[in-house]
């Protein structure tokens, strides 16, 4: 499976914002270079870990911004995060009961990083700029 | 998880797990992490907020809330759960995306049992489950553990019950020979000491049946002077053997003569108090008042004040005091008996009346208690009553008297025959109705628990004769004798039992019997039932 290519147009021009998202999608590599590698799965569950705990951090401190900013949308975006993360749960219990891959795993981190990230997170920095 | 791997597994895996979730998705992943081991049953949040696709609870084990966010819906959802009587027993484990400390706190306080921060791993949220289920199972091994014990308890009291009867009966029927003082004297103590013992024995028995839920109230109405004097006589005796003086009663005017309440459970709470306030008093008084507020035109509190001069309550003993099995000093109870029952009781029926009870009392000063019932205005004058019958208003009555026990045989002939009544005896039920076939009664005396035919299977088929029906239940022959003596006739039957629960009662009644007489008994309450009995 193919890691993301770090884009321009992944860059928000949010300085915080911008090098959390960034050090999410090495996360995410860092986790398809394993199972690429066949590495085994207590360390593929370790790194699961690592960027369930970091995608908790990232949506606080990206909340605690939001709420600097006076941010309108808090509530829908605080949602959004809620709903990722109810997602992320659902992922990793489907594959503890051995109904979807890794791949599939991978995949959904995928689509969630680029779906929220450019959907949402564009949002609050086309705020700021007004 | 030192409690889970206690428990056996096996203890916990037919359990039944209600599984109630807001996204398919989440729901299938808790029923198929849990199905293997659990029956699972599930349902969607939203069908069940709306009463659709409820699992009969009684069947239901554990809860499991499997929400996004427990939003109000939800929230509401687990204090319904936790507010019904139906389904509070039943712990809920809410399952949501973390949000802030606040809202897992908000969720916890609608009484859920447990919950789980999503992302979970499955091997948290099974051991998070089987802790549940373990717990329920510890707590229901608790109950039936101190229910068994309160079994126990009683069934012992009732069992030493019957021999009891003996004793006080065989020393009652022996005061009444010739003795000469010494051998009088004797005898006393043993009655004495016999009353004592069946009181603590009744007080045992009354707790564990209070315990259980096993009494009811019985209303009738009773002049309440007769009803006072009656039972302070019997006090009078033991003020009086300790030195005190025990002569006031104060009953305010304003009270009915004429009142409507449960005499007995009224004269055991009384009894409790005015014996502990004798108990407890070395000099000085004790005394009654009793003063009334009027609420309706139909009913009023009483309110009753025993007061004395004794000991007192020391404030660290106040708030234990009506609690069960404490007696605020343990070398009281050596000095001076009891089993710390009383207060406890006198709670547990001032509870049961509606009514309540409370105290004030100063160290080395005494003590005041206070219990406030409800009653009714009775309705019409009671004919002078006289309190202890000599014996009935009856002459010569011809009395089926059916009991297995040789014991209970002897007393119940002896308190008939000195009322001047020929008394048959018949072991059993069978006895019993062959001797009715064979010639007529007035009257029955019935024990209930006998072997082969019991008391109220051998009453059942005397009111089918009665009734001219048959009975497969014994020979054709002698359903033909008993329905030729008695149809159309309807002989009074008395049962006789020493288990006087609620339910006893209304089995007698069932089968249709007309009076109910707990056992042991004393003389003038079988002269009080015969009196009551109207004789052609």
């Amino acid at each position: 499976m193919k890691e993301i290519e770090w884009s321009n147009d992944y860059l928000l021009g949010n300085k915080l914002i911008d090098k959390q998202h960034q050090i999410f999608a090495d996360l995410i590599n860092k986790l398809i270079v394993a199972q690429n590698n066949n590495r085994d799965s207590h360390y593929l569950t370790r790194l699961i870990m690592e960027i369930q705990k970091y995608a908790e951090f990232h949506f606080i401190s990206e909340e605690n911004y939001m709420i600097d900013i006076e941010y309108p949308a808090l509530a829908e975006h605080q949602q959004q995060h809620i709903m990722l993360i109810e997602q992320f749960s659902i992922a990793i219990n489907s594959i503890e009961l051995g109904e979807k891959s890794l791949d599939d795993f991978a995949h959904f981190l995928l689509n969630w990083f680029k779906q929220h990230t450019i959907n949402k997170d564009k949002l609050i920095v086309e705020f700021l700029q007004g | 998880m030192v409690v889970v791997e206690s428990v056996d597994k096996s203890v916990t895996e037919n359990s039944t797990l209600f599984i109630i979730s807001d996204l398919p998705e989440s729901g299938a992943i808790l029923a198929s992490a849990l199905g293997d081991e659990y029956k699972v049953v599930s349902a969607s949040l939203c069908d069940v907020v709306q009463g659709r696709g409820i699992s009969p609870v009684d069947t239901i084990d554990l809860i499991l809330l499997d929400v996004t966010l427990a939003t109000d819906d939800a929230l509401a959802l687990c204090r319904t759960l936790h507010g019904s009587s139906l389904t509070t027993h039943i712990p809920v484990i809410v399952l949501a995306v973390q949000h802030s400390e606040k809202y897992i706190l908000e969720t916890f306080s609608t009484g859920i049992s447990d919950y789980i921060s999503k992302p979970y791993t499955l091997a948290i949220l099974r051991v998070r489950v089987r802790a549940q289920l373990t717990m329920i199972h510890l707590q229901k091994q608790t109950e039936l553990a101190s229910r068994a014990k309160s079994r126990f308890l009683a069934n012992m009291s009732h069992e030493i019950r019957t021999p009891m009867n003996g004793i006080l009966g065989m020393t009652r029927m022996a005061l009444e020979t010739d003795l000469d003082g010494k051998q009088r004297q004797l005898l006393s103590n043993v009655m004495g000491a016999a009353e004592n013992l069946l009181d603590l024995l009744n007080n045992i028995l009354d707790f564990s049946k209070i315990e259980a839920g096993e009494i009811s109230l019985v209303v009738e109405e009773f002049e309440l002077m007769l009803f006072l004097d009656d039972l302070l006589s019997g006090l009078q005796i033991l003020a009086e053997e300790k030195g005190l003086s025990f002569s006031n009663k104060t009953v305010a005017d304003a009270i009915p003569p004429v009142i409507k309440a449960d005499k007995a459970k009224m004269r055991q709470i009384l009894v409790n108090l005015l014996g502990n306030a004798i108990k407890f008093t070395n000099k000085g008084e004790v005394s009654l008042e009793v003063t009334s507020r009027e609420v309706q035109n139909a009913s009023f509190l009483l309110h009753f004040i025993i007061r004395d001069s004794g000991i007192g309550i020391s404030p660290s003993e106040r708030d234990c005091i009506f609690e069960d099995f404490s007696q605020s000093d343990s070398s009281v109870v050596r000095s001076l008996g009891g089993t710390g029952l009383g207060l406890a009781i006198s709670r547990q029926l001032v509870e049961l009346m509606d009514g309540s009870i409370w105290f004030e009392s100063t160290v080395g000063q005494g003590s005041t208690f206070h219990v406030e019932i409800k009653v009714a205005v009775g309705q019409h004058p009671v004919a002078g009553e006289s309190t202890a019958r000599e014996r009935s208003r009856h002459n010569n009555l011809s009395i089926l008297l059916v009991e297995d026990n040789e014991f209970n045989q002897q007393i119940a002939r002896f308190v008939l025959e000195k009322d001047s009544h020929n008394v048959v005896i018949a072991e059993n039920g069978m006895e019993a109705l062959k001797k009715l076939a064979d010639q007529d009664f007035d009257l029955i005396f019935m024990d209930i628990q006998m072997p082969e035919i019991d008391g109220l299977a051998a009453t059942a088929i005397i009111r089918e004769c009665e009734n001219g029906r048959d009975t497969a239940e014994i020979p054709q022959s002698l359903v033909r004798a008993l329905k030729k003596r008695l149809v159309h006739s309807h002989i009074p039957i008395i049962a006789m039992t020493a288990n006087s629960t609620k339910g006893d009662y209304q089995n007698c009644l069932d089968v249709g019997m007309n009076y109910f007489l707990s056992k042991p008994f004393l003389p003038e309450d079988v002269y009080a039932v015969l009196d009551s009995l109207d004789l052609a």
